[in-house]
This record gives structure tokens, C-alpha cells and sequence, in this order.
């Protein structure tokens, strides 16, 4: 499965399903971030799905 | 896998994983304002009548409460206030005025801005590139030391930021690393001194990142940028740590929120002498501030330095 994560396309290994999956696999916590799926705030235990495009937007400020 | 529901039937946005709960889009809102109102009524943070300043970066967790309450000022019967400060870093500062100044344009409210510049002569920029001390430790000072200044000057009765669970959590863990159990009981940092306005922090039991999805989710203008001098800060480690626990262990920043309370309940504190600053008459815990100290450090610095004051 091919998705797009902040504009760049990745191919998806076996196993990963959502979008949780995904963010383990990538190496990112997701208590830093939220997940936004072709446009909308979505649930990282939702599911993806061919051709998403994702935006990882980084809900933790410093300062 | 399938998608998950909000109770209401509609698509779900966001799950709490401390409680389990689903939200949709119209639901996260209506739990996140209530929370903020429980948060204000639980610590008795406001009385009708008063006039709130509330301090504004332009980022997310300032927009968010200036927007949040606004919509609970009538029911609170307050006034609000926006206060800006400035800090003077170049390349950061410009995006969140212009972000702040559009939140208060739609929300009809006045914007007081206030700059390090006009306080001490000189930009934080120039404060880290000439001064002893770490940038966030000018900044941390100073800044609140300016808010609450400019607040009393414009006849505020209390003083609101946007500190958030996550901003708490870290302040606490922060005291528990460095063993400073006084500074634990003045977290909130109430006096009676006039010269120290009392402040709120009504976003203070809501996870920093239910304020960035209360944000989004409402489209509000905020500044995204990140202040170039972070990354020198010992808050971004903890802060990871603390995310790397909460990931593994939902409910944990709460956790330490509440044994903080329980600890400042069943221990008195060791009786710090509070004092009256020798110079601001502020409340300090030794003769002289540590802004009026940084403040007289800073001109000898620059004198020696040979970088002109604007006086």
C-alpha cells in the first residue's frame, strides 16, 4: 500500500494497518503529534487506506 | 480494522486514552469547553466583575484559551484583556503577533503589547548573544515579570496564561529533579502582594495536545513556529521523557498533577521568608528579584560590552 505522509509518497511494509502502525514504524510518538487524514483530525487507531494522505502536525511547543 | 464513532453517531476525532472516551468534532468541543469551565470553577479562579488579562503569544495554547474564554466571559461575567509581550527574536516573534493581532481583531478585544526592548533597552536576541545567562532564562524572567507589570498598569484584577497539563506536569517534575519542594508549594504562585497580580491557569488539567486538536478543529489563526532557542532548554527533555511515559502508561501526567496536591496538602512549607523586593517591591524569597537582579546584570554587561541603550 502507497500513502502520503507530509507530501513525500512511502510504500507501506506488510503488517502496518493503521495509523498507529504507522507512526511506531516511523519512529514517532503519538503523544507529540496529531494526525491529520486527507483533510480531517482522525483517530491514530483508524485504519489506512490506499492513497491517504496524511500530515503529521506537531502538537508540542517549546519555550 | 474499522473506524471508530463517536457516541453521537458521528465520525470520531479524537479518543482520550486515559478514560477511553470518543469524540467527534462538535463533541470534542463542547467536553473541552466544559472542561476549561469545571477547571475556572474547581479553583475558584474567577469572580464576577473582574477584568482578566489574558497573556497572548499567538500560539496555540494562548489562542486557544483567549478564544475559549471569550466564549465563557458572559456566563463567567469577566472582561478580557489580551497582553502581548514582545521578546525580540528575530524570526519568530513577527509570525505569533500577527496571529495574535487576528484573534483579537475577530473577537473585537484591544491588544496591549509590551516589549523586552522597551524594558531593558535591548532584544532577547541581543540579550543571548551578550549576557551570561541561557536565552530561556532571560526570557522566563523577564517575561513574566513584564506581564505582570503591564496587567497591574492597565488596572487587571488577575492575570490568565495558557499553561497547559503537560506545561504543569513538566514545571513539577522539574522541581522533584532539582529536590526543590518550596518551589512546589509556590507552583501556583499566588501572594497576596499587590504588587503580584493573581494569576489562572484554566487549561491546566487539559493535555497539550487536546489544545492543538481544540485548535485545528476550530481553525483558529496560531502561529506554528518554533522559538529558535528551545532546544537549549532542559523543559524539551523532560518533556520527552514525560511523553515517552505517557505513551506507554495513559494517565500519567495527570498522576503527577495530583500527587503534587496531595504532597502540598500533607506538607507545610518550610517557611520560606517571603520578602518585598528591594527595587520592584515584588515578592521574592531574597532581597532583590531575580528580573531586577537579571535586569542590573544585563546593563553591566552591556555597558562593559559597549552596546549602546536606547536611554
Amino acid at each position: 500500500m502507497k500513502i502520503l505522509v507530509d507530501g513525500k509518497e512511502i510504500s507501506l511494509p506488510e503488517g502496518i494497518g493503521t495509523i498507529n502502525d504507522l507512526l511506531r514504524h516511523v519512529g514517532k510518538n503519538r503523544e507529540e503529534l496529531v494526525v491529520v487524514v486527507n483533510g480531517e483530525i482522525t483517530i491514530e487507531e483508524n485504519p489506512l487506506h490506499e492513497g491517504d494522505s496524511l500530515k503529521l502536525i506537531r502538537a508540542v511547543s517549546g519555550g | 480494522v474499522k473506524n471508530l464513532f463517536c457516541g453521537c453517531g458521528e465520525k470520531a476525532i479524537y479518543r482520550r486514552r486515559y478514560s477511553g472516551q470518543v469524540f467527534c468534532r462538535n463533541c470534542f468541543n463542547q467536553y473541552f469547553e466544559r472542561r476549561v469551565l469545571e477547571t475556572i470553577r474547581k479553583y475558584r479562579m474567577t469572580e464576577r466583575g473582574e477584568r482578566i488579562g489574558v497573556g497572548i503569544s499567538g500560539g496555540k495554547d494562548s489562542t486557544t484559551l483567549l478564544h475559549v474564554l471569550n466564549k465563557l466571559k458572559n456566563r463567567l461575567g469577566v472582561s478580557l484583556h489580551p497582553i502581548l509581550i514582545d521578546e525580540g527574536i528575530q524570526g519568530y516573534r513577527k509570525s505569533g503577533i500577527e496571529a495574535a493581532e487576528e484573534s483579537c481583531r475577530s473577537l473585537g478585544l484591544e491588544l496591549t503589547t509590551a516589549s523586552f526592548n522597551q524594558e531593558t533597552s535591548h532584544t532577547l536576541d541581543e540579550l543571548q548573544r551578550t549576557g551570561d545567562q541561557k536565552p530561556c532564562t532571560y526570557c522566563g524572567v523577564l517575561r513574566r515579570k513584564l506581564l505582570n507589570q503591564t496587567a497591574i498598569e492597565s488596572g487587571m484584577d488577575k492575570l490568565a496564561t495558557g499553561h497547559n497539563l503537560d506545561d504543569e506536569a513538566q514545571a513539577i517534575m522539574m522541581n522533584y529533579l532539582s529536590g526543590d519542594i518550596e518551589r512546589l508549594h509556590r507552583l501556583n504562585g499566588n501572594t497576596t502582594n499587590p504588587n503580584m497580580l493573581k494569576r489562572m491557569k484554566p487549561l491546566s488539567l487539559i493535555p497539550e495536545k487536546e489544545v492543538m486538536i481544540y485548535a485545528l478543529n476550530n481553525k483558529l489563526t496560531i502561529s506554528a513556529d518554533e522559538c529558535p532557542y528551545a532546544k537549549h532548554n532542559h523543559r524539551t527533555k523532560v518533556r520527552e521523557f514525560l511523553n515517552a511515559l505517557e505513551a506507554d502508561q495513559p494517565g500519567v501526567k495527570f498522576s503527577i498533577i495530583s500527587g503534587r496536591e496531595k504532597l502540598i496538602n500533607s506538607t507545610a512549607p518550610r517557611g520560606t521568608n517571603i520578602q518585598t523586593c528591594q527595587v520592584c517591591m515584588a515578592p521574592t524569597a531574597r532581597n532583590i528579584c531575580r528580573a531586577c537582579e537579571l535586569t542590573e546584570e544585563i546593563k553591566i554587561k552591556m555597558s562593559a560590552a559597549n552596546i549602546g541603550t536606547a536611554d
